[in-house]
């Protein structure tokens, strides 16, 4: 299996060897803890600190902090327990289309939490937002990149929202960091959250960017990073995030363009041999690199499996819940059908796609959605 | 309570005469280096090592210390070459390994070359006289002798005393083990090869059930038969058996095809990939094997082509339902010579 074979980006990309190399040699110098008073701790917490600006750098972010966690899962968990936990009264505005790492909120806080309308075509509309604010929502939670389809949301607008209603917004930037040229100061975010491994960083870091952090700890103890997050910080991790953050950044411009170019063709050979195939991302103005495509009648799973056996790696939305298949949430979200939802693929690409893979990847993918159609 | 099964999958399980859906459950609770042990009769061992051989065992060894038992292991011995008395050996991956062959360059699969390789190895018949029973306990699935004769793991056959008394050595072979009462001659591979070709190494002793077809729902008979129309290797179903107790996503088509591969018809390949949702790749019969994480499938051709035939044909009469058809006539015609009696006797008054 090469990596130009791999399609699943948006899960995990690739680690840049440039990235482990300094975890590494990171972790063999810089093994003292932070929160000692000695040299060697000293040293570390000055590393930890220039790695933290060295992120919010190039998030183009000032006067902010970044609370470091293990990833965006813990970050989103951070958010959301900590804003409803602190006002009991408190109801919490959440996205249709949220990643589970958010939507475990409405299975846990019930009916404290509304759901927030994304359109037929994946986006959240200001004036929606606006029309779904109430006087006790003390939270929006969305997503900046949809996990799924790729689907952007105009941050900007929706966070100017928030602020004319004196709701803090937290905006969930997996998909987006990295991914997307980003200066987070022009953007009206109360919390925004991220993952290392998104954009070539290693497993295991992430983060909650905010102006001001007023939450209770998610997890408690030691007093780290200013009692938000108990637990000595992964620095090595923190530094090899930087590092994966700076190449990714500086390779947008390049890269941004030919991860669409490759996109648009994939999606014009398959609508070729598929009219009746349905796009959900948008090659143009959506995040670069990602297509998702509905099948109607087909099995997503299956599609994924087959892809598999024909050395490609791909990924599909749908999932088992409660003991049967259940359609993606975000494509029902948008419209979708439950027999289209069902069908759909997700073929995320990254800085080692190549012109010749995708044109492999679309050929393997015809045949096994002919084959797939012809057994169904 | 087994201390091994708290929180974590276990890496010892023991069976007793378990019926095949039990090795299945087993292998799936079984860590990724687990081994489980079956006890059996001598009876069973056969029916049993093909239970475990389905549900993804590899390695199996049958050991008749403290009693007769089959160790079955999730990871096999990964076989590099054979040395032996024999002349080649067939892993539970499915690797054909020629005797003093080098080992395979990674990522080249000869398996279809080196089964044609070896018929022309082989040497003539080590005759008929003063045989022995012998029984082959494993690892390998199976071992070519040198005059051709297959030597299946599990099974107690005639050989030529002197050829057994080489493998009694080198292979751990049981001579005379007393404990069956009945044994066959060997089959020839070179025979084999000519009437079935490559795929004869794959195959197991046992003949397929080919009247389990029609006990499946038209839609699967229309899916196999779209499978060897198109030439394809394979079909995908996600989805568990619906026999299964737990399982997610339960789909009658699972049911159906793992019915058909109890009856020899298919092999399946369970993707594991995603526990929450299994799907299950399925294959015609002994066509499927594993050299790697993925896998690989050589064409069984004479299955397919009677799959194909019985699905056009329609069902034939088994010799089950032969024998109730006889029946039925001879009693139709004993009840019609007793009505004739009866008629004539009435009609004489």
């Amino acid at each position: 299996m090469t990596t130009e074979a791999y399609f699943d980006y948006a899960a995990s990309a690739p680690p840049f060897p440039e990235a482990l190399r300094y975890f590494e040699e990171a972790s063999v110098l810089l093994f003292g803890n932070p929160s000692s008073t000695h040299g060697r701790g000293r040293q570390v917490r000055e590393a930890l600190d220039r790695a933290r600006h060295a992120v919010l750098a190039k998030l183009g972010f000032e006067g902010g902090r970044l609370v470091l966690t293990s990833g965006a899962t813990e970050a989103n968990n951070l958010v959301i327990r900590g804003a409803l936990d602190a006002d009991p009264s408190a109801r919490l505005l959440l996205a249709a289309d949220a990643h589970a790492s958010a939507w475990f909120a409405k299975e846990l806080f019930g009916k404290r939490v509304d759901v927030l309308d994304v359109g037929n075509d994946g986006r959240i509309s200001p004036a929606r937002l606006d029309a779904q604010l109430s006087r006790k929502t003390g939270l929006v939670s969305i997503l900046h990149a949809n996990n799924e389809t790729g689907v952007l949301n105009d941050v900007k607008a929706l966070g100017e929202a928030c602020a004319a209603a004196g709701v803090p917004l937290h905006v969930d930037g997996v998909q987006s960091v990295g991914h997307l040229p980003l200066t987070l100061s022009e953007l009206p975010f109360a919390y925004y959250t991220f993952s290392a491994h998104k954009f070539g960083g290693p497993p295991g870091v992430g983060g909650l960017i905010a102006r001001n952090v007023d939450l209770p700890p998610l997890i408690a103890g030691g007093g780290q990073e200013s009692g938000i997050r108990g637990g000595t910080e992964n620095v090595t991790g923190l530094l090899a995030a930087a590092v994966a953050l700076d190449l990714s950044v500086r390779a947008l411009d390049e890269e941004a363009p030919r991860l669409r170019t490759l996109a648009r063709s994939l999606v014009v050979d398959l609508k070729a041999a598929f009219p009746d195939a349905i796009v959900n991302s948008d090659a143009e103005a959506g995040l670069p690199g990602l297509v998702s495509i509905s099948f109607p009648g087909l099995i997503g799973e299956e599609l994924v499996l087959e892809m598999d056996l024909r050395g490609y790696e791909i990924s599909a939305g749908s999932a088992c819940g409660s003991g049967k298949r259940e359609p993606s949430r975000p494509l029902m979200a948008m419209g979708r059908t439950r027999e289209q939802a069902l069908g759909t693929v997700r073929i995320s690409m990254g800085r080692h796609t190549t012109p010749a893979a995708v044109a492999g990847l679309g050929a393997a993918l015809r045949a096994a959605v002919e084959k797939q159609k012809a057994l169904a | 309570m087994d201390p091994q099964g708290v929180g974590i999958l276990a890496r010892e399980k023991t069976l007793v005469s378990p019926p095949p859906e039990l090795v299945v459950e087993a292998h799936r609770s079984l860590s990724g280096q687990g081994t489980l042990t079956i006890q059996c009769r001598p009876t069973e061992v056969s029916a049993l090592l093909l239970a475990a051989e389905r549900a993804g065992f590899r390695g199996m060894r049958v050991d008749r210390t403290e009693g007769l038992k089959i160790l079955a292991h999730k990871t096999g011995p990964q076989g590099t070459g054979y040395s032996g008395p024999a002349a080649a050996a067939l892993d539970d991956e499915g690797r054909l390994l020629l005797n003093g062959a080098d080992a395979t360059p990674p990522g080249r699969d000869p398996f279809l070359a080196d089964a044609k390789r070896l018929v022309a190895w082989l040497g003539l018949s080590a005759g008929t006289r003063n045989r022995v029973v012998v029984f082959y306990p494993g690892p390998f699935k199976l071992l070519v002798l040198k005059d051709g004769s297959i030597l299946r793991r599990g099974q107690p056959l005639r050989l030529p005393a002197e050829q057994a008394g080489d493998l009694e050595r080198f292979e751990g072979v049981w001579v005379n083990p007393k404990i069956w009462s009945a044994a066959t001659d060997p089959k020839n591979y070179a025979e084999l090869y000519k009437e079935r070709g490559a795929i004869c190494l794959l195959e197991n002793d046992k003949p397929e059930d080919l009247d389990a077809i029609h006990d499946v729902s038209s839609a699967m008979r229309k899916r196999l038969k779209t499978v060897l129309e198109r030439g394809e290797d394979y079909f995908i179903l996600t989805g568990s058996d619906p026999a299964q107790k737990d399982g997610c996503c339960p789909s009658n088509e699972v049911g159906e095809a793992n019915r058909l591969v109890q009856a020899g018809v298919l092999s399946s390949s369970a993707d594991n990939s995603n526990p929450e949702c299994p799907a299950t790749i399925y294959a015609f019969a002994a066509e499927t094997r594993r050299l790697t994480s993925k896998p690989t499938f050589v064409r069984n051709e004479p299955l397919r082509a009677a799959v194909k035939d019985r699905i056009e044909q329609g069902p034939r009469l088994s010799k089950k339902l032969m024998l109730r058809f006889g029946l039925v006539v001879l009693m139709a015609a004993a009840l019609a010579v007793l009505a004739v009696a009866l008629f004539r006797q009435l009609r004489g008054r």
